[in-house]
């Protein structure tokens, strides 16, 4: 996903709910810290930016998805899925992505990225990824002198080799 | 499928040996996968599944494991047989009975592996084993995925991981599952106390048949919770840390009892025996809570001929569908019940308690 302002990956997203209607806005690292959007400590997040950010009159919502929204692809209506429980379709995850990220970070603790396995064919394309990733928050760390993630970060990489090779 | 034939021998994961065995019954782990741009089961159209079952009915027939793969219809098969799968942990009760139209099931000769065509996801991939073996187990089902994999396109995405039909499967779809017989945690009523760790570290505790069943005979199944955002790696490491703390708390519970309570013990698995020898009539759930108290004393030596071998033989046996496989006839109700103790009290004639 790309940065709202720039393009660069987003690592930061703001989800805004009104009137059942979810509005949201990805930023990248850079552009975050320049709209003051990321605390220095976890204690003092700034909200005025965000909700600045959120509710000013910045060009969102960029991607709005209803509760009565339907997939393309398979005609799964969103509301079926809240009935059921079930998906209707792999897509579905694509469309609905708004309204279930939320339902994703409670049932999965708080967590809406995967780790683990990889198909095969995913695999190689991914690590070269993720070590870019990997890299260069590692420069950043480096940058601000903080070691202590630094290393993290260099461990991480190191497994990323391991696993590259097998 | 010769359910007959089957009965006769126990699955893997009933062998009742493998580390930990006083304790762990089994380990199980499944992987959940879909293909790639088809809709999942339960919005799949008829025609959709059954084009889903034979493709997939082809890459399970070429696969090339240790134990070669039979793949059965179960829709095409008598609610007894199915029943029968069931009781064996080769197929869920929702594959069983919930799900309609074209669905499946794989398995090998001894029972190590199971993979259901057309669940809630195409594919549930599954590994068994006795005692607690999850590294084997993810060795095994690793291995079956990869090779599965090889021939078909999975639904996935680098950030939801493997798509599956429910968010909570999302992810690694991997469910490790570790059966645990804990008698004496449950005699001296410290169960909740051994369980109350669990739900901090995203574990959770079933019955004996999954979710919503009633923990019988003090069975547990302990399994992962979140498949998002951990590694089936640490996944694994968690729920070993925390069984074989469980596994320690229970055989402390064992040694306790057995020195400050040592003749009620004896009393209570001699009664479960002698209860087992001589009923006429005797329930599902009652051979269940006995059985329980003779697998007790079989691990804690005080009955004498009995190997966990047969135990797990008799638990297995004296279900609804097995037991109707031993006798040859459909059975209901009270003629199933004489049935039962009627099996129970020939196989256990031998059977004493010694002291």
């Amino acid at each position: 996903m790309k940065c709202h302002y720039c393009q660069n990956a987003a690592s930061v997203h703001l989800t805004k709910v009104v009137n059942k209607t979810i509005s949201e806005m990805h930023l990248c690292e850079a552009c975050a810290r320049e709209k003051n959007l990321i605390p220095n400590s976890p204690n003092d997040l700034n909200v005025p930016a965000v909700l600045q950010l959120a509710f000013g009159q910045s060009p969102i919502p960029i991607r709005p998805v209803q509760m009565e929204s339907t997939c393309p692809v398979c005609g799964t209506p969103y509301a079926h899925f809240r009935a059921q429980g079930r998906l209707g379709c792999p897509h579905d995850y694509d469309v609905f992505r708004p309204l279930l990220e939320p339902i994703l970070e409670r049932v999965q603790n708080g967590s809406i990225r995967h780790v683990g396995k990889l198909p095969g064919r995913h695999r190689r394309r991914l690590t070269i990824a993720r070590r870019a990733e990997l890299e260069s928050k590692l420069k950043l760390a480096i940058e601000v002198e903080d070691y202590e993630n630094a290393a993290k970060l260099r461990n991480a990489i190191r497994e990323l080799g391991v696993e590259h090779e097998r | 499928m010769n359910a007959s034939r089957m009965s006769s021998h126990l699955g893997e994961w009933l062998r009742g040996s493998g580390p930990e065995s006083d304790v762990v019954v089994s380990t199980r782990i499944r992987l959940a996968r879909n293909l790639a741009g088809e809709p999942f089961t339960t919005r799949a159209t008829p025609h959709q599944k059954a084009e889903i079952e034979s493709r997939l009915r082809e890459v399970v027939d070429l696969l090339e494991l240790e134990h070669p793969l039979k793949y059965v219809s179960v829709a095409a098969m008598p609610a007894i047989d199915r029943q029968f799968l069931v009781e064996r942990q080769l197929i869920s009760r929702e594959l069983a009975g919930v799900l309609e139209g074209p669905r499946g099931v794989a398995f090998d000769e001894p029972e190590t592996v199971s993979i259901m065509v057309n669940e809630e996801d195409h594919l549930r991939l599954q590994s068994m084993r006795s005692g607690l073996e999850l590294e084997a187990a993810w060795a095994t089902i690793d291995r079956v995925d990869d090779a599965i994999e090889s021939r078909v396109e999975y639904a996935f995405t680098d950030e939801f991981g493997y798509l599956t039909a429910c968010p909570t499967n999302v992810g690694t779809g991997m469910r490790a599952s570790v059966m645990l017989h804990l008698p004496a945690l449950g005699l001296a009523k410290q169960i909740d106390k051994a369980f109350k760790a669990l739900q901090k570290i995203n574990l959770v505790v079933r019955g004996l048949y999954g979710e919503g069943s009633r923990a019988l005979g003090d069975f547990f199944q302990i399994s992962n919770q979140i498949t998002l955002g951990k590694s089936e790696v640490a996944s694994l490491n968690d729920i070993r840390t925390v069984i074989l703390e469980i596994i320690k708390y229970e055989r402390m519970a064992r040694s306790t009892l057995m020195r400050e309570a040592r003749q009620n013990i004896l009393d209570k698995v001699a009664r479960a025996l002698g209860t087992l020898q001589s009923a006429t009539m005797m329930t599902s759930e009652e051979t269940m809570e006995l059985l329980s108290a003779v697998r007790l004393g079989v691990h804690l030596k005080i009955v004498g001929d009995l190997s966990p071998l047969t135990v797990n033989e008799l638990f297995i046996h004296t279900q609804p569908a097995h037991l109707q496989k031993l006798m040859g006839e459909p059975l209901d109700g009270e003629a199933r019940n004489a049935a039962r103790a009627t099996y129970l009290r020939n196989r256990l004639r031998t059977a004493g308690s010694s002291s």
